[in-house]
């Protein structure tokens, strides 16, 4: 009998650090409340109703640190639940609006009642803890979780400061570790950004695997013989996976990727933007007069000017056909594939924020996905662990610069717009490396060393990939830049008061608490 | 952080006092406050106050060279007005007329390096920061090259001072075409979409026929990822003016780095960026010329950055700027042979084995003596000159 192949599904779940307590209400910190929303919960809803119905649906799920640092903050818990009730208010005035049409009303009473099943869901079931949630579907392995650089750094562009890729890696690993209690196996490496080398970094982090783009094993050095459907070893112990080029295709290409079927809900028409701004008063952060709500009534459609009115109906038809064809696909081709003992892999990374929040039908697509695969014989779920337990790598190679950005390597990161910050980072963690190694400060020792943990925290965040890559393309391009000028300018508050001493306790616990993730940060990292 | 600075943190930050504050202070609304206790209002103050007075602010000279895009490299660089004067002083009548330069240089596998291309950056006067961006034409070499690039200071009659080196970058001296990815399954969607919506059965993938074709039943070395003489994608494309095996500077005017640029508005209002706008634009890339030639030994791990790099060269004769151009390189070369399979450590850090066994690690040397030693000599004059650090 032919050894079924394998599908990998990883999902890569990350936001950058949006937490605002120096603000009441901020619109960014919605970012986060919008993916648990439409995202995570639902995620998390049908991974736990797979597993106890015994499906043999496995994922590989990656869950950036500052993801996981924003989902076990308190503050952002408590300001969810405010957020929650503000957008069920909300629901509840198109509901009710006497000028809305009766197929506006419809959706907006559909929303509602969304909006509770989930707010049942995580609070009842979960009790608001989805950390948790997640690490016990990774105990009943459904799931297997993996980890990405502490902020998500793009480590291509920080490595000409080394100590900066390490500490990217090293402090991921360890919160990790104190947020699961076991070191993470796989690393995703942000916007899949890969350098020759990086492989011995992973390495002495103590990784065991990372997944790549396809033209980075392409062009690998030799060029590995099963291609992307095998992995292969970049170096001792450190095992390389290669993305499916094809189901990439499937899932992203903007004008024939499933969620661009005119049946599909349209994201970028939003009840935020239809200006009545009595109506979104109550939700919006004071002087914003225009955002994104997620009440949304019209489809795709096709084709510019008016858009039709959404049929969730429709929709979630068109995601279970669209799931069918997924798989069937993923069949055909790793049932071509010769008899071996080794089954083929097919490695089908995303951005988890896609399904659900991008993509309305995108949870949809996935349990769909998740029955069809259960049905199948000629697939076999796996996660990228898993895989490498049972079948090892198929060959040493030396894959070449890559990402999965535009043109697959350093450009989306290095416009003009962006490309000055990386001189600053440079300069930052080379000033942070000679504090920690050299020790030379004036202020006491337990007060240097919170200043420099401080620190540390800061250039973490100013490394963060979001920044640079949305700097100059227009929306939140302004509050990127913001947030990286805002934490350069901490970090040299910070590390100014080392040499000199002049910092208040409230000061220093004021900037604590703003920055407040990594709090077992490890200066070892730094120096 | 100086102490006036730190008392011109704004009065949310001082103490308690009996005359100026009173209970706006940040110390008063947040004493015996942790966590979520602590008041918005005043940690806004101290957020703004902070990104106020410590805008981000290079100290150190530095230049950094990256590999941007497939046939592109961009330098990024930066000087400080102490350097700068420096080796202004260093030229005839303080420098006047002299240009701020880029210049790539392409180093082959013997270490004989070559300039191919050469950027101007400014006059010399002020300016301190900027980026350069050059465009590679492939000379269909089989092996690596390295580049790297110098900033200095161009006299008219020749002179050339430079004032910093950047790490280096290895590339391959042949292009490659990009892959096709996934475009059969493009248009096959695209068929689907414009006949019917939802067709019987599924629609042929390209990939059967590609293993059809190959019959070689043993795992076909990427079936859907085949090569083929595909127009390079943009990105890719050489200029035009460009002969084989050179290199140009992009055209266009130096830019002003934003990092001077005043502060952008901080507060909400920003609408969210449009992630599925972003995610969409993550097409498959094409191919990427940066695999090293097998048998090549590997590359120090990382790039160098060094920017104690600056003034590592300069030539100055008499009352103008020579004609020679001397240069000191001072570098150590640690090349090696150990059994296959063996872990290597050199300056600390773990040294990649090649296949074969043999390494190889080049490391700037930092003794400044060194660079001293170095004496120009002209036959007429007879007389000499120390290199300059």
């Amino acid at each position: 009998m032919t050894t079924p192949g394998h599908l990998a599904m990883l999902l890569h779940a990350h936001l950058p650090f949006v937490r605002h307590p120096e603000h009441a209400r901020h619109l960014e910190e919605h970012w986060l409340f919008e993916a648990i929303t439409d995202c995570y919960l639902p995620l998390l809803s049908l991974l736990r109703e797979a597993a106890s119905r015994g499906s043999g649906f496995r994922l590989t799920l990656s869950l950036s640190p500052t993801l996981l640092a924003m989902l076990a903050d308190q503050l952002l818990a408590k300001r969810y639940l405010d957020y929650l009730e503000r957008l069920g208010r909300l629901c509840n005035g198109v509901a009710v609006h006497g000028g809305s049409e009766p197929a506006r009303r419809s959706l907006a009473r559909f929303y509602r009642q969304r909006l509770d099943r989930l707010q049942a869901f995580y609070l009842d079931e979960l009790g608001g803890d989805l950390v948790a949630a997640f690490a016990e579907l990774e105990d009943g392995g459904t799931v297997e979780l993996m980890t990405t650089a502490a902020t998500h750094g793009y480590l291509p562009l920080l490595r000409s400061r080394p100590v900066a890729v390490r500490a990217q890696l090293g402090v991921a690993r360890d919160h990790f570790r104190d947020t699961f209690g076991r070191v993470p196996q796989g690393l995703w490496l942000p916007e899949c950004g890969y350098y020759p080398g990086l492989e011995e970094e992973v390495l002495q982090a103590g990784f065991r695997y990372f997944v790549l783009d396809a033209h980075a094993l392409q062009r690998a050095s030799p060029c590995p013989r099963h291609g992307v459907y095998a992995p292969v070893r970049a170096c001792d112990d450190v095992a390389v996976f290669g993305r499916d080029p094809d189901s990439a295709q499937e899932v992203w290409c903007p004008h024939v990727g499933y969620p661009a079927h005119p049946l599909y809900r349209e994201y970028h028409s939003d009840l935020g933007y239809e200006g009545d701004s009595a109506l979104l008063e109550g939700f919006l952060p004071s002087g914003v007069d225009a955002a994104p709500t997620g009440i949304k009534f019209h489809r795709i459609t096709g084709g510019v000017g008016s858009k039709a009115l959404y049929e969730p109906d429709a929709a979630l038809a068109q995601a279970g056909r669209d799931a069918r064809r997924f798989v069937e696909r993923r069949c055909r081709l790793l049932t071509s594939f010769s008899p071996t003992s080794r089954p083929p892999i097919v490695v089908a990374p995303y951005d988890a924020e896609l399904f659900g929040h991008w993509w309305f039908e995108g949870q949809a697509f996935l349990e769909a996905l998740i029955h069809r695969l259960d049905e199948a014989t000629d697939i076999r779920p796996v996660t990228l662990g898993e895989h490498l337990r049972f079948h090892g790598t198929a060959g040493d190679v030396r894959p070449t610069t890559s990402s999965w950005g535009e043109h697959g390597y350093n450009g989306a990161w290095l416009r003009p717009d962006a490309a000055w910050v990386y001189l600053h980072l440079h300069q930052a963690a080379g000033e942070l490396h000679e504090l920690v190694s050299r020790g030379d400060w004036v202020v006491e020792q337990d007060e240097a060393m919170r200043l420099m943990r401080q620190a540390a925290r800061s250039l973490l965040l100013a490394q963060s990939s979001d920044w640079t890559f949305q700097m100059g393309r227009g929306g939140g391009s302004a509050y990127c830049e913001s947030r990286l000028r805002d934490q350069l300018a901490r970090f040299r508050f910070l590390t100014g008061a080392l040499r000199s001493g002049g910092i208040r306790d409230e000061q220093l616990k004021a900037v604590e608490w703003m920055d407040n993730l990594f709090p077992n940060l490890d200066l070892r990292h730094f120096g | 952080m100086s102490a006036d600075r730190r008392s011109d943190l704004g009065s949310e930050f001082e103490p308690a006092g009996a005359t100026d504050v009173g209970s706006s202070t940040l110390a008063a609304r947040n004493a015996g406050k942790d966590g979520d206790d602590l008041d918005a209002q005043a940690l806004r103050a101290l957020a703004e106050d902070i990104s106020r007075q410590f805008v981000p602010q290079l100290e150190h000279t530095a230049l950094v060279l990256y590999d941007r895009d497939p046939g592109h490299l961009q330098a990024q660089w930066y000087i400080t007005p102490e350097e700068i004067a420096q080796a202004r002083s260093l030229f005839p009548n303080q420098g006047t007329g002299l240009q701020q330069v880029l210049r790539l240089r392409r180093l082959d596998q013997d270490g004989r390096a070559e300039v191919v291309a050469s950027a101007v950056q400014g006059s010399g006067d002020s300016k301190g920061e900027g980026l350069g961006t050059f465009t590679l034409q492939p000379d269909g070499a089989e092996y690596e090259y390295e580049y790297e690039c110098e900033l200095g200071l161009e006299s008219g009659d020749g002179g050339w001072l430079v004032v910093a080196r950047s790490n280096r970058i290895a590339l391959p001296g042949r292009s490659i075409p990009p892959p096709r990815i996934g475009s059969e399954i493009g248009a096959t969607r695209d068929r689907e979409r414009e006949g019917s919506r939802e067709p019987p059965g599924s629609p042929q993938l390209p990939v059967e026929p590609a293993l059809a074709a190959v019959g070689e039943p043993l795992y076909p070395v990427f079936p859907n990822l085949e090569l083929e003489e595909a127009s390079p994608t943009e990105g890719f494309s050489p200029p035009l003016e460009a002969a084989p095996g050179q290199v140009r500077a992009l055209e266009h005017e130096p830019e002003t780095p934003p990092s001077m640029r005043q502060h952008p508005a901080r507060d909400g209002g920003t609408p969210p960026p449009a992630p599925l706008e972003r995610d969409l634009d993550r097409m498959p890339p094409p191919l990427l010329p940066s695999t090293p030639e097998p048998g090549r030994p590997p590359e120090l791990l990382g790039a160098h950055y060094d920017p104690r790099a600056a003034f590592s060269s300069a030539a100055l004769r008499g009352a103008s700027p020579p004609r020679l151009d001397v240069e000191i390189q001072a570098e150590l070369i640690v090349r090696g042979h150990v059994s296959p399979g063996s872990k290597v450590e050199l300056f600390g850090q773990s040294v990649q084995v090649g296949d074969d066994g043999r390494f190889c690690v080049r490391r700037p040397v930092e003794d400044l003596m060194l660079l001293s030693l170095a004496v120009v000599r002209h036959p007429e004059s007879g007389k000499g000159h120390r290199e300059t650090e």
